[in-house]
């Protein structure tokens, strides 16, 4: 039986492929803080469900919402879950492909409240979503 | 739940890393490993293979004169892949680093590292470390 947690993981997942942002929203605790590594407006430090909407809102906004993202595995523990993310996007010409392991802590009340975010090939990431940034959609 | 296999294994392999014996860390890689480094410093960029993983340890430890460590908060793992949450401390002349890492790692299925990422909780920390 899988765990708890993967199971909600799997539900924030859903809400934000879905855009139910309430949903997305539920998972993650009031001061929640999301680590995104890089140089391109979706890096750096994200704080609150402000900074969750913020980060979300750049990776769809940045992709010219056409992101696709498939879960490929869940690992789960009492205080730890990690989701490996299948994502990729396409902007005119330019094409990204990563696996993403998403990296969460959770509080006391089962949701999230340290996040961290790590694509595997972050120069091509970086590539994509600093193209975003400086008007090359 | 009981322990996947995988677990104890990562652990003992952080523990052979944290006594320096790089040679031993061998068991736990496999042959075409790819290590990537985040953030932007001169440690920064992709190792490709044993022998380029080790130089990069060597490397860290060279330069930290030892003193890097590392120490698992939680291990969690399957036959495909393991995610650790490692406290990370070093001093490097009168630098000091006190970083939580998420690491996330694929296995090959002999349960060996086939590629590993990560992200601190203070990436500017680190980068500054190494600087």
């Amino acid at each position: 039986m899988e765990h708890p947690n993967a199971t909600r993981m799997r539900r924030t997942v859903g809400a934000f492929v879905s855009g139910d942002i309430p949903g997305l929203l539920r998972g993650f605790a009031d001061d929640v803080v999301w680590y995104a590594p890089g140089d391109t407006p979706v890096s750096g430090t994200f704080r609150g469900h402000e900074g969750i909407v913020r980060f979300f809102s750049g990776l769809d906004e940045g992709s010219g919402g056409s992101m696709d993202v498939e879960v490929d595995d869940v690992l789960a523990g009492d205080r730890h879950v990690t989701v490996f993310l299948n994502i990729s996007a396409d902007r005119h010409d330019e094409r990204v492909s990563v696996v993403v392991a998403q990296v969460a802590s959770v509080d006391d009340r089962g949701r999230w409240d340290r996040c961290w975010f790590l694509p595997d090939r972050l120069p091509e990431w970086n590539r994509f979503f600093a193209g975003a940034s400086s008007g090359q959609r | 739940m009981a322990e996947h296999p995988n677990v104890p294994r990562i652990r003992c392999a952080l523990d052979v890393y944290n006594s320096g014996d790089y040679d031993a860390m061998k068991a736990f890689m496999a042959d075409d490993i790819v290590w990537h480094v985040g953030g932007n410093h001169e440690m920064s960029g992709d190792y490709h293979g044993v022998d380029a993983v080790l130089g990069y340890f060597r490397d860290v430890r060279r330069k930290t004169a030892g003193t890097l460590q590392v120490e698992a908060e939680e291990i969690l793992a399957n036959d495909r892949h393991a995610s650790i949450f490692t406290h990370v401390t070093a001093h490097r002349d009168v630098r000091t680093l006190d970083v939580v890492l998420a690491e996330a790692l694929t296995l090959d299925d002999r349960g060996r590292w086939s590629e590993y990422w990560a992200l601190a909780n203070d990436q500017e920390a680190v980068d500054a470390f190494w600087t």
